[in-house]
């Protein structure tokens, strides 16, 4: 029984132990793949640094004579940013902020090096993972289409306009607020939201006429328009108790379980009484062996040979006359003792002994 | 960079050939992937649907211009994502302008009145030793002509140069309008347009076109130039790129490494209005180098019959 117990909880164990294995190399190659993906990100924004910067010097030092450049194999995508720039790099850690923004609100583009600082619009995409979200009209890209969408049956224009994601932190919610002196409603920038139980509202902000928070609705969702069709199921049907389990069936077959959790898996902790009484049985059988093979435990059944016989019959014989040399004699006690009181040392007192001395002890100890 | 990718050559190349010259129709491979042709009803199908339904006939394409018009705000995202940046860099620009009084130094007049057009190609496996010299043998020449030399090189590599040629020659007129002052000014004889007035000035693409003249360059070869505006191969350098690897299979198993080296030719391309302005400076120094006078220029004081030596 023992043995089972330990062999079920050692492979847990084993189980939880390559578990965290996979899970610590999982994390370091979600990282590294990350890493790589914003490498690949920012060495194409650098790209576009560089190459516009060197143009524009060139323009600049070469005056009348500046080069033409939307020609050849840039005449059609001239103007566009590497497809890499479109997407926002995930966070796969998991770590993302939540910012309180979502699809629908009006925001304000307030990021120092954002080249819409001051523009308002309205949220199209928000992409939590990234921390990215896209506005609508605002940091507008063009994108040169790939080649293998070219090829497709429906012609691509060679240049789409879209917009690029614009870190959350580059934006702040725009929202109408009364202003206390007027009592009229304008819109401000906020710049730190409160996220709590779902809602959101303006931090560090108390309302002047409510006295309270200001709350500030999430934007509405477009809840799409479903048409009812002949063949959809009614609802009424749908929600109807056709079934009700009762304790006097099972809800399933017998064996169902079986099947979905495996009956002989290593891991299994539950076990069938059968079983478990087995493994009692033969728990209480190896005790009582190991009990009957104990020397005094009764009559072993194990057969010696005459040789032990012997041996064990003297052991027993030496083992009595021991026990009884063991036993001192009054008079090699009284030797004993008075040895000892010659030498000075108290002899252990017997218990009647000690009960007549207590009330002597008691009186020499007033007496000190 | 699909302008320098080498094409499959006809084996042998014969320039008498009538042919020759012509144009070659592109190959099949070259041209787009084929795009599926959607299939269609019989015309008497009962599928068919009315008139006013049918689709536009095949081939046909509504009217829309293949590149719409580009909106700067968006160009900017490619053409100025840093306008901070490049302001900050044009005040200092002008602040230093301002500085030198709007004077302009050599360096700088020259770059806003001659043109040049500077082509690197793709690494041709080859070697320095092998493409140096022909290398040496562009340089200074008018471009058709070095293109000309190339072409009855009969070293291997003189074919990719000579290609090169042709896509670096390309560049400049399109890029940068070099080679164009003849075709300039015979438009706008035509146009009628005089070229002494400002308007013409101001289109400083088309370069000063004067009337042919023997040039002289800086190592003394001179040659008739009839458009002074025509291309030259001012420079030409070869630059080294890594080593590739490749197995020489040899006998009894044995497998040899090989270390094909990879060499580029880049040429500096400019318009023989800069070979007469050297050409001028050259003159002008040398006019103004001082006579050399095999004896001191002083009056004779002491003159006698005998030499006192």
């Amino acid at each position: 029984m023992q043995k089972l117990l330990k062999r079920s909880s050692q492979v847990h164990k084993q189980a939880a132990r390559r578990q965290r294995i996979v899970k610590s190399k999982n994390a370091s190659d979600t990282r590294r793949l990350q890493q790589n993906q914003l490498k690949l990100h920012n060495a194409a924004r650098r790209e576009v640094f560089v190459s516009a910067r060197q143009a524009q010097r060139e323009d600049w030092h070469l005056g009348p004579l500046a080069p033409r450049r939307d020609v050849g194999d840039k005449a059609e995508t001239y103007g566009t940013v590497p497809l890499r720039l479109m997407e926002s790099v995930e966070k796969m850690d998991g770590k993302w902020k939540k910012w309180g923004i979502r699809e629908g609100d009006r925001v304000c583009v307030v990021g120092k090096k954002e080249r819409d600082k001051g523009k308002i619009g309205i949220v199209k995409e928000v992409t939590e993972r990234a921390e990215t979200c896209k506005v609508i009209g605002i940091n507008t890209i063009s994108i040169a289409t790939p080649e293998y969408m070219k090829t497709a049956s429906q012609p691509h224009p060679p240049v789409q306009t879209t917009e690029a994601p614009l870190p959350l932190s580059s934006v702040r919610l725009v929202t109408p607020v009364p202003d206390p002196s007027t009592g009229r409603k304008r819109d401000v920038i906020v710049n730190e939201l409160t996220l709590e139980r779902g809602k959101r509202y303006i931090a560090n902000y108390i309302h002047p006429v409510t006295a309270k928070y200001h709350y500030i609705p999430w934007p509405a969702k477009e809840t799409p328009e479903f048409q009812d069709q002949d063949v959809d199921t009614l609802r009424i049907e749908v929600e109807q108790e056709t079934w009700v389990p009762t304790l006097l069936r099972a809800p399933m077959p017998t064996g169902v379980i079986d099947e979905l959790r495996n009956k002989y898996s290593k891991f299994r902790t539950r076990h069938e009484d059968s079983y478990l009484e087995m493994k009692e049985e033969i728990d209480r059988k190896a005790k009582e062996r190991e009990a009957e093979l104990k020397w005094g435990g009764g009559t072993p059944r194990v057969m010696l040979t005459p040789v032990q016989e012997l041996n064990r019959q003297r052991r027993m014989e030496r083992r009595g006359v021991e026990e009884e040399n063991n036993e001192l004699t009054d008079e090699v006690l009284a030797g004993i003792g008075e040895t000892m009181a010659r030498k000075g040392k108290r002899l252990p007192l017997r218990e009647a002994e000690m009960g007549a001395l207590d009330g002597g002890t008691v009186a020499a100890k007033e007496q000190g | 960079m699909d302008y320098f990718r080498p094409r499959k050559q006809p084996e042998i190349l014969d320039p008498l050939d009538k042919d020759f010259l012509k144009r070659k129709p592109p190959a099949a491979s070259q041209s787009p992937q084929q795009v599926p042709q959607q299939g269609d009803l019989a015309p008497s199908s009962i599928f068919e649907e009315g008139d006013s339904q049918k689709k536009p006939a095949k081939g046909s394409r509504p009217d829309q211009p293949r590149v719409s018009p580009r909106d700067p705000t968006v160009l900017a995202a490619a053409l100025d994502p840093n306008p901070e940046a490049r302001q900050r860099w044009q005040r200092n620009q002008i602040i230093r302008n301002v500085r030198n009084r709007g004077q302009l130094t050599k360096a700088q007049r020259l770059a806003r009145t001659e043109r040049e057009s500077l082509s690197k190609s793709p690494f041709y496996t080859t070697s320095v030793k092998k493409l140096m010299p022909l290398a040496r043998q562009i340089a200074g020449k008018p471009i058709e002509e070095a293109i000309v030399q190339m072409r009855f090189s009969k070293k291997k590599v003189a074919r990719d140069v000579k290609k090169h040629l042709e896509f670096a020659r390309d560049k400049a007129i399109v890029e940068r309008g070099m080679g164009l002052g003849a075709a300039t000014a015979e438009y706008n004889r035509a146009a009628g347009i005089d070229e002494s007035d400002g308007a013409a000035e101001d289109d400083a693409s088309q370069g000063d076109h004067r009337p042919g003249m023997v040039v002289e360059d800086k190592k003394g070869k001179r040659r008739f130039v009839s458009d002074t505006s025509s291309i030259y191969v001012d420079e030409a350098w070869v630059g080294r790129g890594s080593y590739g690897r490749d197995y020489d299979h040899r006998a009894k198993g044995m497998t040899y490494l090989l270390r094909p080296p990879e060499t580029s030719i880049t040429v500096r391309l400019k318009e023989e209005v800069t070979r007469i302005r050297l050409m001028d400076e050259r003159e002008q120094k040398r006019q103004r180098k001082r006579v050399w006078l095999p004896l001191p220029d002083r009056p004779v004081t002491a003159q006698r019959q005998y030499c006192l030596w």
